[in-house]
């Protein structure tokens, strides 16, 4: 999965996630990244939630340098489900 | 990399110059994503005028990173390595950006607390609407 584009994640692991609109976010820049470096990111679904009769999720996620595990960035995304109905699977 | 130059002193503002979010920026989503034969759906309401329909916007809207890259491309240009190293962004999306929408950045020192700058951080559209509100934290000397 491309760095980012999380509606794979979404598909697999959301009932009813057919895409989300973007609500929030955070990001913490530890390092910059490089053209060229090659990077490995690793996320977690860390809560799922109902607000006014929306689903919500947020995923958090880094991302750090493939060779070195050096952490250049750390985020989190809270995004709502386009499809009310969503569940976690 | 140099250092940018932006005042850290409170009430300091910072305005950007417009940006406009053009049609360059729904061809670069297509391609920074999945191949279409692997997504799901295979398109949506970032390229997809009856997804956008459906899900209640008047047309495709664009992806919230962008967004959120237009604000952090403001803060490095202004803050460079003290952002960069160190810094962090929390905020909240707060209105759709359509393809098209000109864009301005606005910044302003609200407090210091210890090694770092916070501050009140803000994203508008042409009609001077908020589409993006939150803070920043930037250091206050360089790595």
């Amino acid at each position: 999965m491309r760095l980012q584009d999380y509606a794979l994640l979404i598909a697999e692991h959301l009932k009813g996630g057919n895409g989300g609109v973007h609500a929030e976010h955070w990001c913490e820049f530890r390092e910059p990244m490089r053209v060229g470096q090659a990077i490995k990111t690793s996320g977690v679904i860390t809560a799922a939630f109902r607000k006014r009769g929306k689903f919500y999720f947020t995923l958090e996620y880094e991302s750090r340098d493939a060779a070195t595990d050096q952490m250049l960035v750390r985020q989190a995304i809270t995004s709502v489900l386009l499809n009310d109905k969503g569940e976690m699977r | 990399m140099t250092e940018a130059a932006g005042e850290i002193a409170v009430g300091a503002k910072l305005v950007s110059a417009a940006y406009v979010l053009d049609a360059s920026a729904a061809k670069a989503y297509g391609e920074a994503i999945e191949s279409p034969a692997r997504r799901h759906p295979p398109k949506g309401i970032h390229d997809d005028a009856q997804a956008a329909r459906t899900a209640g916007f008047s047309a495709p809207i664009a992806a919230g990173e962008q967004t959120i890259a237009v604000i952090a491309q403001f803060l490095a240009d202004n803050f460079g390595t003290r952002f960069l190293r160190g810094g962090r962004i929390d905020i909240a999306l707060t209105r759709p950006v359509f393809f098209g929408d000109t864009l301005t950045s606005h910044a302003e020192v609200e407090r210091v607390e210890g090694e770092r700058a916070v501050l009140r951080i803000r994203v508008e559209n042409q009609r001077g609407e908020s589409v993006l509100t939150g803070t920043a934290a930037i250091r206050i000397a360089e790595a």
